[in-house]
Protein backbone atom coordinates (compact mmCIF):
# COMPACT_ATOMS: atom_id res chain seq x y z
CA UNK A 1 0.00 0.00 0.00
CA UNK A 2 1.40 3.65 -0.93
CA UNK A 3 1.99 6.26 2.22
CA UNK A 4 0.67 9.24 1.87
CA UNK A 5 2.21 12.69 3.09
CA UNK A 6 0.96 16.04 3.00
CA UNK A 7 3.51 18.99 2.78
CA UNK A 8 2.57 21.98 3.67
CA UNK A 9 5.84 24.53 3.17
CA UNK A 10 5.56 27.85 1.44
CA UNK A 11 9.05 27.53 -0.13
CA UNK A 12 8.19 26.46 -3.82
CA UNK A 13 11.43 25.02 -4.47
CA UNK A 14 11.58 23.01 -1.19
CA UNK A 15 8.33 21.60 -1.33
CA UNK A 16 9.17 20.51 -4.78
CA UNK A 17 12.70 19.33 -4.09
CA UNK A 18 10.77 17.38 -1.05
CA UNK A 19 8.00 15.95 -3.38
CA UNK A 20 10.54 14.54 -6.01
CA UNK A 21 12.47 12.65 -3.01
CA UNK A 22 9.51 11.61 -1.10
CA UNK A 23 7.68 10.22 -4.40
CA UNK A 24 11.32 8.55 -5.68
CA UNK A 25 10.71 6.62 -2.33
CA UNK A 26 7.49 5.39 -3.11
CA UNK A 27 5.17 8.00 -1.48
CA UNK A 28 2.31 10.30 -2.50
CA UNK A 29 2.48 13.57 -1.91
CA UNK A 30 0.01 15.74 -1.34
CA UNK A 31 1.69 20.04 -1.00
CA UNK A 32 -0.47 22.61 0.36
CA UNK A 33 1.61 26.31 -0.04
CA UNK A 34 -0.51 27.90 3.76
CA UNK A 35 -1.43 26.34 6.98
CA UNK A 36 -5.28 27.16 6.34
CA UNK A 37 -5.23 25.69 3.16
CA UNK A 38 -3.12 22.25 4.62
CA UNK A 39 -5.62 21.95 7.88
CA UNK A 40 -8.71 22.77 5.50
CA UNK A 41 -7.85 19.66 3.22
CA UNK A 42 -6.81 17.77 6.49
CA UNK A 43 -10.01 18.72 7.91
CA UNK A 44 -12.50 17.58 4.73
CA UNK A 45 -10.65 14.63 3.66
CA UNK A 46 -11.79 11.53 4.08
CA UNK A 47 -8.84 9.52 3.29
CA UNK A 48 -6.00 10.95 6.27
CA UNK A 49 -2.53 11.16 5.04
CA UNK A 50 0.29 9.15 6.83
CA UNK A 51 2.03 11.91 8.07
CA UNK A 52 2.25 15.54 7.50
CA UNK A 53 5.45 17.71 7.28
CA UNK A 54 5.05 21.34 8.66
CA UNK A 55 7.10 24.45 7.60
CA UNK A 56 6.97 26.16 10.72
CA UNK A 57 6.82 30.06 8.98
CA UNK A 58 3.99 29.86 6.59
CA UNK A 59 1.63 32.61 5.68
CA UNK A 60 -1.78 32.80 6.80
CA UNK A 61 -2.01 29.89 9.25
CA UNK A 62 1.91 29.34 10.69
CA UNK A 63 3.06 25.55 11.09
CA UNK A 64 2.24 25.72 15.25
CA UNK A 65 -1.24 26.55 14.94
CA UNK A 66 -1.88 24.18 12.24
CA UNK A 67 -0.03 21.46 14.64
CA UNK A 68 -2.69 22.80 17.77
CA UNK A 69 -5.78 22.18 15.45
CA UNK A 70 -4.30 19.17 14.41
CA UNK A 71 -4.13 17.85 18.01
CA UNK A 72 -7.54 19.21 19.12
CA UNK A 73 -9.26 17.31 16.69
CA UNK A 74 -10.32 14.36 17.54
CA UNK A 75 -10.01 12.59 13.92
CA UNK A 76 -5.81 14.08 13.16
CA UNK A 77 -4.80 14.07 16.89
CA UNK A 78 -2.67 10.88 16.01
CA UNK A 79 -1.37 11.94 12.98
CA UNK A 80 2.64 11.78 13.00
CA UNK A 81 3.77 15.25 12.50
CA UNK A 82 7.33 16.32 11.20
CA UNK A 83 8.16 20.07 11.87
CA UNK A 84 10.66 22.07 9.46
CA UNK A 85 12.40 25.02 11.53
CA UNK A 86 14.84 27.49 10.76
CA UNK A 87 18.52 26.96 12.31
CA UNK A 88 18.42 30.85 13.80
CA UNK A 89 14.97 29.35 15.72
CA UNK A 90 16.08 27.22 18.09
CA UNK A 91 13.03 28.18 20.55
CA UNK A 92 10.92 26.44 17.65
CA UNK A 93 12.03 23.04 18.13
CA UNK A 94 10.88 23.25 21.88
CA UNK A 95 7.81 25.09 20.88
CA UNK A 96 7.05 22.31 18.74
CA UNK A 97 7.57 19.41 21.20
CA UNK A 98 5.15 21.20 23.57
CA UNK A 99 2.38 21.30 20.86
CA UNK A 100 2.77 18.13 19.94
CA UNK A 101 5.19 17.60 17.13
CA UNK A 102 6.39 14.08 16.65
CA UNK A 103 10.14 14.80 15.64
CA UNK A 104 11.38 18.21 13.87
CA UNK A 105 14.05 18.65 10.99
CA UNK A 106 16.25 22.19 11.38
CA UNK A 107 16.90 24.19 7.93
CA UNK A 108 19.59 23.60 6.41
CA UNK A 109 18.77 20.05 6.27
CA UNK A 110 19.48 16.86 4.22
CA UNK A 111 16.88 15.74 2.18
CA UNK A 112 17.66 12.49 2.38
CA UNK A 113 17.56 13.01 6.12
CA UNK A 114 13.88 13.92 6.00
CA UNK A 115 13.32 11.01 3.88
CA UNK A 116 14.85 8.75 6.50
CA UNK A 117 12.91 10.68 9.54
CA UNK A 118 10.10 10.09 7.85
CA UNK A 119 10.59 6.43 7.36
CA UNK A 120 11.05 6.21 11.28
CA UNK A 121 7.81 7.82 12.11
CA UNK A 122 6.01 5.48 10.32
CA UNK A 123 5.23 2.52 11.89
CA UNK A 124 6.01 -0.16 9.17
CA UNK A 125 3.36 -2.45 7.61
CA UNK B 1 9.94 87.71 -29.41
CA UNK B 2 13.35 85.69 -28.72
CA UNK B 3 12.76 85.35 -25.33
CA UNK B 4 9.59 82.87 -26.33
CA UNK B 5 11.07 81.28 -29.07
CA UNK B 6 14.11 80.41 -26.84
CA UNK B 7 10.97 78.95 -24.32
CA UNK B 8 9.25 77.15 -27.17
CA UNK B 9 12.33 75.51 -28.30
CA UNK B 10 13.35 74.68 -24.37
CA UNK B 11 10.07 73.12 -23.56
CA UNK B 12 10.23 71.19 -27.06
CA UNK B 13 14.03 70.06 -25.97
CA UNK B 14 13.30 69.01 -22.27
CA UNK B 15 9.51 66.95 -23.66
CA UNK B 16 11.83 65.10 -26.01
CA UNK B 17 14.06 64.38 -23.67
CA UNK B 18 11.47 63.52 -21.33
CA UNK B 19 9.87 60.89 -24.00
CA UNK B 20 12.84 59.40 -24.78
CA UNK B 21 14.04 58.39 -20.96
CA UNK B 22 10.02 57.59 -20.49
CA UNK B 23 10.09 55.33 -23.38
CA UNK B 24 13.83 54.06 -22.67
CA UNK B 25 12.44 52.98 -19.18
CA UNK B 26 9.29 51.15 -20.63
CA UNK B 27 11.46 49.40 -23.01
CA UNK B 28 13.94 48.11 -20.59
CA UNK B 29 10.70 47.37 -17.99
CA UNK B 30 9.26 45.18 -20.64
CA UNK B 31 12.29 43.08 -21.85
CA UNK B 32 12.77 42.25 -18.23
CA UNK B 33 8.92 41.57 -17.43
CA UNK B 34 9.57 39.12 -20.44
CA UNK B 35 12.37 37.27 -19.24
CA UNK B 36 11.39 37.09 -15.89
CA UNK B 37 8.18 35.74 -17.22
CA UNK B 38 9.88 33.26 -19.16
CA UNK B 39 12.00 32.50 -16.09
CA UNK B 40 8.57 31.63 -14.45
CA UNK B 41 7.46 29.39 -17.36
CA UNK B 42 10.59 27.18 -17.68
CA UNK B 43 11.14 27.14 -13.63
CA UNK B 44 8.95 23.90 -12.47
CA UNK B 45 10.33 22.27 -15.16
CA UNK B 46 13.84 22.98 -14.13
CA UNK B 47 13.72 22.48 -10.60
CA UNK B 48 12.35 19.05 -11.49
CA UNK B 49 15.47 18.36 -13.33
CA UNK B 50 17.63 20.24 -10.75
CA UNK B 51 16.24 17.26 -8.28
CA UNK B 52 16.09 14.29 -10.60
CA UNK B 53 19.95 15.43 -11.06
CA UNK B 54 20.47 16.58 -7.37
CA UNK B 55 19.23 12.51 -6.49
CA UNK B 56 21.94 11.02 -8.93
CA UNK B 57 25.60 9.80 -8.08
CA UNK B 58 26.84 12.15 -11.22
CA UNK B 59 24.31 14.85 -12.31
CA UNK B 60 26.71 15.80 -14.86
CA UNK B 61 26.05 19.77 -14.35
CA UNK B 62 28.43 20.69 -16.57
CA UNK B 63 26.82 19.44 -19.71
CA UNK B 64 23.05 20.45 -18.47
CA UNK B 65 24.47 23.85 -18.04
CA UNK B 66 25.77 24.10 -21.72
CA UNK B 67 22.53 22.91 -23.08
CA UNK B 68 20.23 25.30 -21.06
CA UNK B 69 18.90 28.59 -22.67
CA UNK B 70 19.38 32.08 -21.28
CA UNK B 71 15.61 31.50 -19.33
CA UNK B 72 16.88 28.02 -18.24
CA UNK B 73 20.13 29.27 -16.75
CA UNK B 74 18.62 32.26 -15.18
CA UNK B 75 16.07 29.67 -13.78
CA UNK B 76 18.64 27.23 -12.71
CA UNK B 77 20.80 30.16 -11.19
CA UNK B 78 18.02 31.79 -8.98
CA UNK B 79 16.57 28.07 -7.57
CA UNK B 80 20.14 26.94 -6.49
CA UNK B 81 20.97 30.33 -4.84
CA UNK B 82 17.29 30.01 -3.03
CA UNK B 83 17.96 25.81 -2.27
CA UNK B 84 21.45 26.56 -1.10
CA UNK B 85 20.73 28.16 2.26
CA UNK B 86 18.08 25.49 2.98
CA UNK B 87 19.66 22.19 2.61
CA UNK B 88 22.66 20.17 3.19
CA UNK B 89 24.91 17.01 3.20
CA UNK B 90 25.22 15.41 -0.20
CA UNK B 91 22.94 17.70 -2.09
CA UNK B 92 24.29 20.95 -1.02
CA UNK B 93 27.91 19.42 -1.87
CA UNK B 94 26.31 18.86 -5.58
CA UNK B 95 24.51 22.24 -5.30
CA UNK B 96 27.73 24.00 -4.88
CA UNK B 97 29.08 21.97 -7.97
CA UNK B 98 26.31 23.25 -9.98
CA UNK B 99 26.83 26.97 -8.96
CA UNK B 100 31.00 26.27 -9.98
CA UNK B 101 29.23 24.67 -13.14
CA UNK B 102 27.77 28.10 -13.88
CA UNK B 103 30.18 30.22 -13.54
CA UNK B 104 30.31 31.07 -9.91
CA UNK B 105 34.16 29.70 -9.32
CA UNK B 106 36.17 30.80 -6.66
CA UNK B 107 38.50 33.08 -9.16
CA UNK B 108 35.38 34.68 -10.57
CA UNK B 109 34.59 35.81 -6.89
CA UNK B 110 37.81 36.76 -6.30
CA UNK B 111 38.03 39.32 -8.89
CA UNK B 112 34.95 40.18 -8.31
CA UNK B 113 35.58 41.00 -4.91
CA UNK B 114 38.50 43.41 -5.91
CA UNK B 115 36.53 45.47 -7.65
CA UNK B 116 35.51 48.67 -7.08
CA UNK B 117 31.79 48.04 -8.72
CA UNK B 118 29.18 48.07 -5.80
CA UNK B 119 26.85 45.73 -7.84
CA UNK B 120 29.72 42.89 -8.35
CA UNK B 121 31.14 43.21 -5.13
CA UNK B 122 27.62 42.72 -3.13
CA UNK B 123 26.23 40.19 -5.54
CA UNK B 124 30.15 38.13 -5.26
CA UNK B 125 29.88 38.23 -1.11
CA UNK B 126 25.84 37.21 -1.72
CA UNK B 127 27.20 33.94 -3.27
CA UNK B 128 29.93 33.51 -0.78
CA UNK B 129 28.13 33.39 2.07
CA UNK B 130 26.49 30.48 0.36
CA UNK B 131 29.38 28.64 -0.84
CA UNK B 132 32.67 27.08 1.04
CA UNK B 133 35.28 29.26 -0.90
CA UNK B 134 37.75 30.13 2.25
CA UNK B 135 40.04 31.82 -0.35
CA UNK B 136 37.46 34.26 -1.29
CA UNK B 137 36.84 34.97 2.09
CA UNK B 138 40.03 35.79 2.86
CA UNK B 139 40.09 38.07 -0.21
CA UNK B 140 36.63 39.77 1.11
CA UNK B 141 38.62 40.71 3.87
CA UNK B 142 41.37 42.58 2.73
CA UNK B 143 39.02 44.02 0.40
CA UNK B 144 35.23 44.74 0.98
CA UNK B 145 35.60 47.36 4.01
CA UNK B 146 34.94 50.23 1.67
CA UNK B 147 31.52 51.11 2.32
CA UNK B 148 29.09 49.85 4.99
CA UNK B 149 26.30 47.62 2.86
CA UNK B 150 29.71 45.89 1.87
CA UNK B 151 31.30 45.58 5.33
CA UNK B 152 28.13 44.10 6.39
CA UNK B 153 28.12 41.68 3.83
CA UNK B 154 31.49 40.47 4.49
CA UNK B 155 30.43 40.19 8.05
CA UNK B 156 27.66 38.26 7.17
CA UNK B 157 29.56 36.11 5.03
CA UNK B 158 32.38 34.71 8.02
CA UNK B 159 28.64 34.40 10.06
CA UNK B 160 27.03 32.28 7.12
CA UNK B 161 30.56 30.05 6.64
CA UNK B 162 30.78 29.40 10.46
CA UNK B 163 34.51 31.03 10.37
CA UNK B 164 35.72 31.79 13.81
CA UNK B 165 37.00 35.42 12.69
CA UNK B 166 32.99 36.44 12.65
CA UNK B 167 33.04 36.75 16.26
CA UNK B 168 35.81 39.68 16.55
CA UNK B 169 36.71 40.52 12.73
CA UNK B 170 32.76 40.52 11.91
CA UNK B 171 31.75 42.26 15.19
CA UNK B 172 34.46 45.11 14.35
CA UNK B 173 33.31 44.92 10.59
CA UNK B 174 29.59 45.73 11.60
CA UNK B 175 30.37 48.35 14.10
CA UNK B 176 33.67 50.06 12.05
CA UNK B 177 33.87 53.62 14.15
CA UNK B 178 30.37 53.30 15.67
CA UNK B 179 29.36 56.23 13.39
CA UNK B 180 26.93 54.94 11.19
CA UNK B 181 23.91 53.04 12.21
CA UNK B 182 23.66 49.12 11.40
CA UNK B 183 21.13 48.25 8.36
CA UNK B 184 18.64 46.13 9.75
CA UNK B 185 20.40 43.51 7.68
CA UNK B 186 23.40 44.43 9.76
CA UNK B 187 21.45 44.13 13.12
CA UNK B 188 20.33 40.93 12.37
CA UNK B 189 23.88 39.96 11.23
CA UNK B 190 25.50 41.54 14.56
CA UNK B 191 22.51 39.72 17.17
CA UNK B 192 23.36 36.20 14.88
CA UNK B 193 27.07 36.29 15.99
CA UNK B 194 26.69 37.82 19.15
CA UNK B 195 23.77 35.49 20.73
CA UNK B 196 26.45 32.73 20.23
CA UNK B 197 29.96 34.70 20.88
CA UNK B 198 28.78 37.80 23.00
CA UNK B 199 32.11 38.09 24.86
CA UNK B 200 33.96 40.62 22.31
CA UNK B 201 31.33 42.70 21.66
CA UNK B 202 30.82 43.61 25.26
CA UNK B 203 34.59 44.15 25.65
CA UNK B 204 34.70 46.86 23.14
CA UNK B 205 31.15 48.15 24.17
CA UNK B 206 32.89 48.57 27.87
CA UNK B 207 35.82 50.54 26.36
CA UNK B 208 34.23 52.35 23.30
CA UNK B 209 30.35 52.98 23.89
CA UNK B 210 31.33 56.41 24.83
CA UNK B 211 32.76 56.81 21.13
CA UNK B 212 29.47 55.42 19.39
CA UNK B 213 26.43 57.55 17.74
CA UNK B 214 23.41 57.55 20.01
CA UNK B 215 21.88 55.23 17.38
CA UNK B 216 24.77 52.72 17.14
CA UNK B 217 25.33 52.42 20.87
CA UNK B 218 20.92 52.19 21.07
CA UNK B 219 21.50 49.14 18.82
CA UNK B 220 24.03 47.50 20.34
CA UNK B 221 22.10 47.45 23.84
CA UNK B 222 18.74 46.37 21.76
CA UNK B 223 20.72 43.19 20.48
CA UNK B 224 22.10 42.78 24.28
CA UNK B 225 18.20 42.57 25.57
CA UNK B 226 18.05 39.20 23.61
CA UNK B 227 21.55 37.62 24.94
CA UNK B 228 20.75 36.91 28.14
CA UNK B 229 21.83 33.23 28.25
CA UNK B 230 25.59 33.75 27.34
CA UNK B 231 25.95 37.01 29.01
CA UNK B 232 27.41 37.27 32.31
CA UNK B 233 25.60 40.31 34.04
CA UNK B 234 28.87 41.35 35.60
CA UNK B 235 30.22 42.17 32.01
CA UNK B 236 27.03 44.67 31.82
CA UNK B 237 28.38 47.40 34.26
CA UNK B 238 29.12 49.93 31.78
CA UNK B 239 25.02 50.15 30.98
CA UNK B 240 24.97 51.60 34.41
CA UNK B 241 26.58 54.68 33.09
CA UNK B 242 24.32 54.58 30.27
CA UNK B 243 21.34 55.77 32.34
CA UNK B 244 23.01 58.84 32.67
CA UNK B 245 23.01 59.55 28.94
CA UNK B 246 21.75 62.77 27.84
CA UNK B 247 19.84 61.15 25.24
CA UNK B 248 16.55 60.02 26.36
CA UNK B 249 16.73 57.09 24.11
CA UNK B 250 19.78 55.72 25.45
CA UNK B 251 18.49 56.00 29.05
CA UNK B 252 15.36 53.95 27.50
CA UNK B 253 17.37 51.39 25.62
CA UNK B 254 19.72 50.84 28.71
CA UNK B 255 17.24 50.68 31.07
CA UNK B 256 14.98 47.98 28.69
CA UNK B 257 18.47 45.93 28.74
CA UNK B 258 19.30 46.18 32.30
CA UNK B 259 15.47 45.16 32.67
CA UNK B 260 16.22 41.74 30.76
CA UNK B 261 19.40 41.02 33.55
CA UNK B 262 16.97 41.75 36.86
CA UNK B 263 17.43 38.64 37.65
CA UNK B 264 20.92 39.17 38.70
CA UNK B 265 20.47 40.46 42.44
CA UNK B 266 23.61 42.49 42.09
CA UNK B 267 23.08 44.57 38.65
CA UNK B 268 19.73 44.50 39.60
CA UNK B 269 20.34 46.66 43.00
CA UNK B 270 23.11 48.61 41.38
CA UNK B 271 20.07 50.79 39.02
CA UNK B 272 18.47 53.40 40.81
CA UNK B 273 15.13 52.58 39.61
CA UNK B 274 13.83 55.51 41.53
CA UNK B 275 15.20 58.43 40.36
CA UNK B 276 14.57 56.74 36.74
CA UNK B 277 10.72 57.02 37.87
CA UNK B 278 11.23 60.67 37.49
CA UNK B 279 13.17 60.83 34.59
CA UNK B 280 11.90 64.18 32.62
CA UNK B 281 11.70 61.38 29.70
CA UNK B 282 8.11 59.82 29.40
CA UNK B 283 9.63 56.94 27.40
CA UNK B 284 11.61 56.24 30.59
CA UNK B 285 9.58 56.48 32.94
CA UNK B 286 7.22 54.03 31.03
CA UNK B 287 10.18 51.46 30.82
CA UNK B 288 10.93 52.30 34.59
CA UNK B 289 7.16 51.10 35.92
CA UNK B 290 7.46 48.07 33.65
CA UNK B 291 10.41 47.45 35.41
CA UNK B 292 9.20 48.31 38.62
CA UNK B 293 6.38 45.40 37.92
CA UNK B 294 8.76 42.74 36.30
CA UNK B 295 11.17 43.28 39.66
CA UNK B 296 8.51 43.43 42.26
CA UNK B 297 10.35 46.14 43.99
CA UNK B 298 8.62 48.65 46.49
CA UNK B 299 5.25 48.88 44.81
CA UNK B 300 4.60 52.20 47.55
CA UNK B 301 6.94 54.20 45.01
CA UNK B 302 5.25 53.21 42.19
CA UNK B 303 1.42 54.18 44.03
CA UNK B 304 3.07 57.61 44.74
CA UNK B 305 4.41 58.41 41.19
CA UNK B 306 1.58 57.36 39.19
CA UNK B 307 -0.54 60.01 41.58
CA UNK B 308 1.53 62.67 39.83
CA UNK B 309 2.22 61.25 36.36
CA UNK B 310 1.69 63.69 33.59
CA UNK B 311 2.03 61.40 30.69
CA UNK B 312 -0.99 59.38 29.70
CA UNK B 313 0.88 56.03 28.81
CA UNK B 314 3.90 56.13 31.56
CA UNK B 315 0.44 56.48 33.67
CA UNK B 316 -1.48 53.55 32.13
CA UNK B 317 1.88 51.52 32.30
CA UNK B 318 2.11 52.46 36.08
CA UNK B 319 -1.34 51.71 37.15
CA UNK B 320 -1.29 48.12 34.49
CA UNK B 321 1.92 47.03 37.06
CA UNK B 322 -0.13 47.87 40.10
CA UNK B 323 -3.09 45.42 38.87
CA UNK B 324 -1.06 43.23 37.95
CA UNK B 325 1.07 43.00 41.16
CA UNK B 326 -2.23 42.36 42.95
CA UNK B 327 -3.04 46.58 43.73
CA UNK B 328 -6.62 46.65 42.85
CA UNK B 329 -7.92 49.22 45.18
CA UNK B 330 -7.90 52.80 43.52
CA UNK B 331 -6.42 55.11 45.77
CA UNK B 332 -8.73 57.42 47.53
CA UNK B 333 -8.44 60.80 46.59
CA UNK B 334 -6.67 60.46 42.93
CA UNK B 335 -6.69 63.18 40.71
CA UNK B 336 -8.75 63.22 37.94
CA UNK B 337 -6.24 61.77 35.30
CA UNK B 338 -5.37 58.54 38.17
CA UNK B 339 -8.92 57.89 38.49
CA UNK B 340 -9.74 57.85 34.59
CA UNK B 341 -6.81 55.34 33.83
CA UNK B 342 -7.80 53.70 36.99
CA UNK B 343 -11.15 52.86 35.35
CA UNK B 344 -9.91 52.06 32.08
CA UNK B 345 -7.84 49.41 33.59
CA UNK B 346 -10.48 47.91 35.73
CA UNK B 347 -12.42 47.43 32.44
CA UNK B 348 -9.29 46.07 30.74
CA UNK B 349 -8.91 44.14 33.67
CA UNK B 350 -12.65 43.03 32.97
CA UNK B 351 -12.65 42.29 29.52
CA UNK B 352 -10.25 39.89 30.13
CA UNK B 353 -12.04 37.94 33.13
CA UNK B 354 -15.02 38.03 30.18
CA UNK B 355 -13.14 36.38 27.84
CA UNK B 356 -11.84 33.63 29.93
Amino acid sequence: MTRSIVIAEDDEDIQQLLTFKLQANGFDVTTFEDGRACIDHLQETDELPDLVVLDVMMPRMDGFQVLERIRDEDTLADLPVLMLTARSREDDVVEGFERGATDYVTKPFSPNEVVARIKRMLPST
Amino acid sequence: MEAITLVVWATIGLGSVVLLVGTATLVVSVRKQRKAHHVEVVKPVITAELASRLDEDDPSWNDWVEELSPPEWSAVRETGKRLLPQIHGGERTKLQQLVYALGFTPERLRNDLESDNLYLTLRALSWLALLEYPSAVDTALRTCTWNQSVRTATARVLFENDDPRAKRTGVDLLLWEGREPLSIFGLDTLYRIVIRKPEYLLSIANEKHGEWEDAVLIQVLTVLQHCQSGVSPSSLTWILFCLDHESPEVRAAALSTLAEYGWNQQLRDAVEIEDLLTDPSPKVRRIAYDVYGRWNTNLERVVTAVQDEPDDLARLVGVRVLHTQGRQKRPANSPEALERTWRWVEAEHTAVLEDA
